[in-house]
């Protein structure tokens, strides 16, 4: 499948401040692409960019071959769900659904077959008549994706669409937006700050930072081969190593690489020395600092070789958590050890 | 903008007549002691008030997105206006109005070297019943006092409203 929408060279600025810097993305039809990043990145930006609720300062935005960068955000074809909502509060739940068809001239019947469709995706038929006002959260989120649905736009935008939403709702809500983008087969941009409902959802996502993609690439592949510290970072919590870090660890390090980063979960504590180990492993020893329960994964905080480094251990109730200030041994692999470019290489 | 509107409550009534009659009396704009520069007047002392309520509606119903969504969904920027935001500010616009209403209904400095001799509004009236009847400028204070107590009413009962429809 060809490219769908195309983003060419994205620039925006706000006052002296580059938001977007040369911002390239190109996305498929039908495809889900995650925008993710810190606070401040420019990820929002982006999307009122594409949705022409602002302005950019140079570059061309593509949507099925045509250039939509200087239409005004109605004749987009462009669909957005905002974070807060923004229900109108004057309308019932059905109103405003099928308020965008009302706009493009829809007659009444067709208006109402359509919100009764979408009504039942959504699964709020008994609620059609209730105002805003009387629903949770959550089904006000999903009375906004349907309303945005209703006119059948050429893409989806969502805007962080769960950060106001608790823990349970928000898991609910996200795999109910997975299957709704599927079944319409609707190409969607989806923003967030959150590393885990991006790689959950995501056909493909892109890490931003400071107005720029840092990486992008498949969920799995952006998890397990961050090219640069901050992907690291941000992705997981990786070990960020610096190389001399990397040699008190490994004793060697085979690359001209200044940073290294091991993930939490491949590196081992050994319990007494019984364990059989592969040739490539290296045992180190160490201290554990700090104990934190996370659920199915126990956290420690572990001093080695002078180096401090997070271990993830999966809490599988055979073995209880370790105590403090207990001495361990480690199990480094060094095959683990991923090499990381320098910032903005 | 802000500091802009706010500016009338800085100016003593006094002072903003006297500068009014001077730049109006003369010039292509000759309209003191009319009705026309009353009109002008009061626009300019109601507009903090105006300019808070409404902005303060504007704000409780987070007007910035709900324009962005009705535009996105093809409405243009004036029928988005009428048909989403409008609704949900009107009760705050009437408040606003109202109250308004009620400080123009008893100012009296402005209008009185304004436009005094020319055009009665209640205050001036009154005023001028003073110097003349005791008895007669008691049952004008009394029918003044009435009408602001019936006008205080309605605003409150509007306000609760306003405020009743955010809960809902």
């Amino acid at each position: 499948m060809s490219d769908y929408l195309e983003l060419q060279g994205i620039r925006k600025r706000f006052g002296s401040a580059n938001v977007l810097d040369e911002v390239n993305l190109q996305i498929r039809e039908g495809e889900l692409v995650t925008l993710l990043g810190p606070s401040g990145c420019g990820k929002s930006t982006m999307l009122r960019c594409i949705a022409g609720l602002s302005d950019i300062d140079g570059g061309r935005i593509l949507l099925d071959g045509k250039d939509i960068a200087n239409l005004p955000p109605r004749s987009r074809e462009i669909g957005m769900v905002f974070q807060a909502y923004a229900l109108f509060p004057n309308l019932t739940v059905s109103q405003n659904i099928e308020y965008g068809l009302k706009m493009r001239g829809v007659d009444k019947a067709a208006r109402k077959s359509r919100s009764e469709e979408l009504l039942a995706i959504v699964e709020l038929t008994d609620k059609r008549d209730a105002y805003p006002q009387q629903l949770s959260g959550g089904q006000q989120q999903r009375v906004a994706l349907a309303r945005s649905l209703a006119v059948r736009p050429k893409v989806l935008l969502l805007d962080e669409p769960l950060s106001a939403l608790d823990a349970q709702i928000r898991k609910n809500l996200r795999s109910e937006i997975r299957a709704i983008q599927r079944q319409f087969n609707m190409t969607t941009i989806f923003v967030t700050h959150d590393q885990e409902e991006a790689l959950t959802l995501s056909d493909r996502v892109c890490l931003m930072n400071k107005g720029r993609i840092v990486q992008e690439g498949a969920p799995e592949a952006i998890y397990t081969k961050p090219r640069t510290e901050f992907v690291a970072r941000f992705m997981g919590s990786y070990n960020v190593l610096s190389r001399t870090d990397a040699f008190k660890l490994f004793g060697k390090v085979d690359s001209a690489a200044q940073s290294f980063a091991i993930r939490p979960e491949s590196v081992s504590l050994l319990k007494g020395s019984a364990e059989s180990l592969g040739t490539d492993r290296r045992i180190a020893e160490g201290t554990i600092h700090t104990v934190s329960i996370l659920g199915n994964v126990i956290r420690y905080g572990v001093e080695a070789a002078g180096v401090r480094l997070t271990i993830d251990a999966l809490n599988d109730g055979r073995s209880l958590p370790l105590a403090e200030r207990s001495p361990i041994r480690l199990a480094l692999d060094e095959s683990q050890l991923l090499h990381l470019e320098q910032e903005g290489a | 903008m802000k500091g802009i509107v706010v500016l009338p409550y800085a100016v003593p009534g006094v002072v903003a007549a006297v500068g009014l009659i001077r730049a109006y009396s003369s010039g292509p704009l000759n309209i003191s002691g009319t009705a026309y520069i009353l009109l002008g007047a009061y626009f300019v002392v109601v507009l903090p008030y105006m300019y808070q309520g409404i902005r303060n509606s504007l704000l409780t119903v987070s007007a910035g997105p709900l324009l962005a969504a009705a535009e996105l969904l093809g409405a243009s920027r004036m029928r988005a206006f009428a048909s989403v935001i409008l609704p949900n500010i009107w009760p705050g616009v009437l408040v606003s109005a109202l109250l308004s209403f009620s400080v123009l209904f008893g100012e009296f400095v402005m209008t009185n070297m304004l436009v005094g001799g020319q055009i009665q509004t209640i205050q001036v009236y009154l005023y001028r019943r003073m110097g003349e009847s005791g008895h007669l400028a008691s049952a004008i204070a009394i029918t003044y006092f009435a009408f602001i107590l019936i006008l205080s009413a309605l605003l409150m009962k509007l306000g609760q409203k306003v405020n009743g429809g955010m809960k809902r």
